[in-house]
């Protein structure tokens, strides 16, 4: 049997906590094989329910999970066989040393005693010694995680945050680490995090979740297509219903945003002419823009 | 895959409180009574009387263990060594590894039995060395009479399966609850509680905690005729098999 395209796919997939408060909704992602994919959205947005729910460690409540084309309820210790992860806060045993550490996991996961070695010389903690672990650094503790997630050399890799609390330099470390395993191994890597900047770095695919529901979802090419598709002008006038009246007139597509219009209209030429045919029909205009068309803006665009 | 579980869940008591504790509990009270006849230039061949020398000894020793002590260490080592995962925020790393949470559940209680049987070498040992010493500096020969290795095992059998019931509920406790503070409260109000009653209603036999105090101070012919090791087991089984549905019936895992 093939192995499928998507290695991570969700139905639908929707979680309550309590009886109301709707976290995730309706979510479907999919994650193709040997991708990295950026799942992007503010604090809260529903990011890690999301990825708690994909490890099983929130029970499902409604819709469905594949990881490797199987249903995870019903191959749950068969799949953690090829995933790693490292969810929120790193997760380690602060009395332990590095290497005990990552023994534990080396004895459940039954890899080569060797592996251990490497994998902490591959996030730089060889040199720790016996020190335990709840005397290291954030960003070493931050490393241990990782370690222990590459330890088995998962097919998939599941990190929500990896860089949180580390400093710049160890951001770029992470996410080299990140791409060379990608690369090197055609990992597939699911990333959350809310800096944009950070993922437009790293992924090949973006999944963008808001107030649990998701925005958007593809590939980083149909992300510049997206924006592509956003290029225009902002414009701002004293006027509202004029304004709509005169670019209905004139063909021009347009929507608003907090009284700001979004107009198709991205040749200056044409701008100034607009803006003349604003003016003699005594529309007042005190704002015109050309819409910033990066990351940034589709994102707060999505999330809005 | 079970016996990889409980390996790593031993490995997870390495340099942990919970080994000292063990260490400290189980030696404790032999090394004061080994100290008090080195300083009294005491052997046990001072015990004289109906009962074996070696018997009358370990029973002395035990009871200052069995009534308080015992319950009290394993109610904090059960706390210590089950609430790790809630300690390191580790759950979720548990919880993603290709184990069962049966393996999980079992490996976990396997290990918590572990360190209870390794108390139990601890507070052995010392007690024999504490016996012997004397005799081999005062006397200059160990102990004359006999090893009653029949009694010997079976007292300590009884008085490990009177421990089952603290074991099993103390287990359920600290794995349901991620504050400590609940498990060691309700196991000491238990543990007070029991010894309250325990002479003083006819009935406290009932009460999950009291077994140890119990059998060091009731009347031998009395926990004969209410089963008392049934009672033991079946509170042991009730309790595992509790613990082990809330476990494994969980929403959040981590």
């Amino acid at each position: 049997m093939s192995a499928p395209e998507n290695c991570i796919v969700t139905e639908n997939l929707t979680h309550r906590f309590g009886s109301n408060e709707l976290v995730v909704q309706d979510v479907n992602l999919v994650i193709p094989r040997a991708s990295i994919y950026g799942f992007l959205g503010p604090n809260g947005a529903g990011k890690t329910t999301t990825l708690r729910l994909i490890l099983g460690l929130l029970q499902k409540q409604q819709g469905k999970i594949y990881i490797k084309g199987m249903p995870l309820h019903k191959h749950r210790t068969l799949l953690m066989r090829s995933i790693g992860n490292l969810i929120e806060s790193p997760s380690i045993y602060a009395h332990l040393s590095a290497t005990e550490n990552v023994r534990i996991q080396q004895i459940l996961f039954g890899t080569n005693r060797k592996r251990i070695q490497q994998v902490l010389q591959l996030v730089g903690l060889e040199k720790t010694g016996s020190k335990p672990a709840g005397k290291f650094s954030l960003g070493m503790k931050q490393r241990l995680g990782i370690a222990i997630a590459l330890l088995h050399s998962p097919e998939i890799l599941i990190l929500d945050e990896p860089t949180n609390g580390l400093d710049p330099n160890g951001m770029i470390e992470i996410r080299e680490l990140l791409l060379r395993l990608h690369k090197e191994n055609g990992m597939t890597i699911l990333v959350s995090s809310h800096l944009l900047a950070e993922i437009e770095k790293l992924a090949t695919h973006v999944g963008v979740i808001h107030n649990g529901i998701l925005r958007f979802q593809g590939s980083t090419t149909e992300l510049a297509d997206l924006q592509r598709h956003q290029k225009g002008t902002l414009i701002a006038t004293d006027n509202i219903t004029l304004s709509k009246q005169i670019f209905d007139e004139q063909g021009i597509s347009y929507h608003i945003a907090e009284n700001v219009f979004h107009v198709s209209v991205e040749n200056i030429q044409r701008v100034v002419e607009l803006n003349r045919t604003l003016n003699e029909r005594g529309v007042g205009v005190f704002k015109i823009e050309a819409q910033k068309h990066d990351i940034e803006t589709i994102f707060m665009e999505l999330i809005k | 895959m079970i016996l990889q579980s409980i390996k790593s869940e031993w490995l997870k008591t390495k340099h942990s409180i919970a080994t000292w504790l063990c260490l400290i509990g189980g030696t404790f009270i032999p090394l004061i009574f080994l100290i008090g006849m080195l300083k009294d230039h005491r052997t046990i061949d001072m015990y004289q009387g109906e009962l074996n020398a070696w018997t009358y000894y370990f029973f002395q020793v035990w009871q200052y263990m069995q009534v308080f002590l015992l319950p009290m260490g394993l109610i904090l080592a059960t706390s210590l060594i089950t609430q790790v995962e809630y300690r390191n925020n580790t759950w979720k790393t548990v919880h993603t590894t290709p184990q069962s949470y049966t393996a999980i559940f079992v490996a976990k209680f396997i290990v918590l039995l572990g360190m209870t049987g390794l108390f139990f070498l601890y507070f052995n040992a010392t007690w024999y060395l504490s016996a012997a010493i004397p005799s081999l500096i005062f006397a200059g020969h160990f102990p004359p009479v006999d090893f009653p290795w029949n009694q010997f095992l079976t007292s300590n059998g009884k008085i490990l399966l009177t421990c089952l019931p603290v074991l099993a509920l103390q287990f359920l406790l600290s794995l349901h609850f991620k504050n400590f503070l609940v498990s060691i409260g309700i196991g000491l109000l238990l543990v007070v509680g029991s010894l309250i009653l325990t002479g003083q209603w006819e009935y406290a036999y009932t009460i999950p905690y009291s077994y140890p105090a119990l059998t060091m101070m009731g009347d031998a012919a009395q926990l004969e005729k209410i089963h008392i090791y049934a009672w033991c087991l079946g509170y042991f089984i009730v309790f595992l098999t509790f613990g082990y549905v809330l476990y494994v019936t969980r929403k959040a895992k981590g």
